[in-house]
């Protein structure tokens, strides 16, 4: 999971690198299209999934990092609660 | 389970923008160095040497006092017919006699055109101004760079000299993009918009549109036979447009190509050195409308600048190219081997 969370992170920060530059690019010579050719789009849909990927697999893994917290946090009560158990004063 | 070493942060980075460099690479070489769909023309919009239909002259009426005439009367003599201008036939026009060369820095006539070229001079801009007559529409002509349709990129001086061009400028250099009317000396090549639109019909009128009024169906059923993707539109009703259909940074000033329109057969086209703070920087967006409006121009339109723009007379690349031009898809010429040039 941490593997393809690094994977799609880095492909995000290079199409959101490329794009910062076509943008730039556009703003000085529009007419060349460099936000609208076919490739364009192809690029902003590559984009997207790896956005749509690194998002996904993102929250999965906080999820099962929540998840783990809280059995961790059960884990801990239980123990706990044992412990208290077993340190109380024998009963006369 | 086994932990690797993490990398280190700088070469995370380094990485990261070699891959950026990599994308940006990948992109530039399938929109400028592959070729980019197909070399087939998608349509003739205009084909010569069909018999004219439209033209066809109607059947003379009988005047009026004829009819009434007494039926053994003498037969009126077969009247002559009356020439009838056929579109895209400008002889009637056309003008004749000596080109005055003062103050031009070249002129050229023969029987079929004729091009005086002046120099003008701005408080920061020289621009250079082809006026050019031509006796039919065929004279008005476009090339593709590499001799056909995506055929890739040669200096316009080069595509220019390949077309023995008698005047030539740098046109909408259509395969920058993907998208963008392009109709070439009647073919329809691509029929997607890009920005404001020029049309040149063979009847010899020329209409710039903008990108949201433009129509193909109605330019292709009216006779295009050139069309152009670049823009801005230059002229809107005779006065210069409140705002241009482009970028703040092309509006600035740039050097730049542009073509007039007076009337059919009469056209300009009109090259600005710029770029260069000592000699010329160029016109702004604004500066090139007025300045077309001022040569008397019905409408005229903005075509590809910057460094791209490049007039040639006769061989001669006209005043100074910033940083000498580029390659580009595609000229406007008039001239050349065609013996209606």
């Amino acid at each position: 999971m941490r593997t393809f969370r690094n994977i799609f992170s880095h492909l995000s920060i290079i199409f959101s690198g490329m794009f910062i530059t076509l943008t730039i690019l556009n703003q000085y010579n529009p007419g060349m299209g460099f936000l609208t050719s076919t490739l364009s789009m192809v690029f902003i849909f590559l984009f997207c999934l790896s956005v749509v990927a690194l998002s996904v697999v993102t929250i999965l893994d906080n999820r099962r990092y929540a998840k783990h917290m809280y059995q961790r946090a059960e884990e801990a009560a239980r123990w706990k609660k044992i412990s208290a158990n077993n340190q109380k004063p024998p009963q006369k | 389970m086994r932990h690797k070493k993490p990398l280190s942060g700088i070469l995370v980075i380094l990485l990261d923008l070699l891959g950026i460099g990599a994308a940006l690479g990948i992109y530039a070489l399938f929109l400028f160095v592959l070729p980019s769909g197909s070399d087939q023309p998608l349509k003739n919009i205009v084909l010569f040497g069909a018999t004219p239909t439209a033209t066809q002259p109607a059947e003379t009426p009988e005047p009026a006092a004829q009819a009434n005439a007494p039926a053994q009367a003498t037969p009126a003599p077969t009247p002559s017919p009356t020439p009838v201008a056929v579109p895209g036939d400008f002889s009637a026009t056309f003008p004749t006699g000596e080109l005055d060369e003062e103050n031009t820095v070249g002129t050229y006539s023969d029987e079929n055109l004729r091009v005086s070229v002046t120099e003008h001079h701005t408080d920061d801009a020289v621009y250079f101004v082809a006026d050019v007559w031509v006796r039919n529409i065929q004279g008005f002509k476009t090339a593709f760079s590499g001799d056909k349709y995506n055929g890739g990129y040669e200096l316009p001086s080069d595509t220019a000299q390949k077309n023995s061009a008698v005047l030539a400028l740098s046109g909408d250099c259509y395969r920058a993009r993907n998208q963008g009317i392009v109709i070439r000396n009647g073919v329809l090549y691509r029929d997607t918009l890009s920005g404001d639109v020029c049309i040149l019909y063979a009847d010899g009128t020329m209409e710039s549109y903008y990108e949201s009024q433009f129509d193909l169906d109605a330019a292709i059923a009216r006779g295009a036979y050139q069309g152009w993707s670049f823009g801005p539109k230059l002229i809107d009703n005779g006065q210069v447009p409140s705002s241009f259909n482009t970028s703040d940074a092309i509006v600035g000033h740039n050097p730049r190509a542009a073509i007039g329109y007076f009337a059919p057969g009469h056209y300009c086209l009109v090259y600005v050195d710029g770029r260069q703070a000592d000699y010329s920087r160029g016109l702004t967006m604004q500066e090139l409308s007025q300045a077309m409006i001022d040569l008397g121009c019905v409408d005229a339109y903005n075509l590809d600048g910057g460094q791209s723009s490049m007039m040639i007379f006769q061989g001669e690349v006209i005043g100074q190219p910033y940083k000498g031009g580029r390659e580009i898809s595609d000229i406007v010429y008039f001239g050349g081997n065609d013996p209606k040039a």
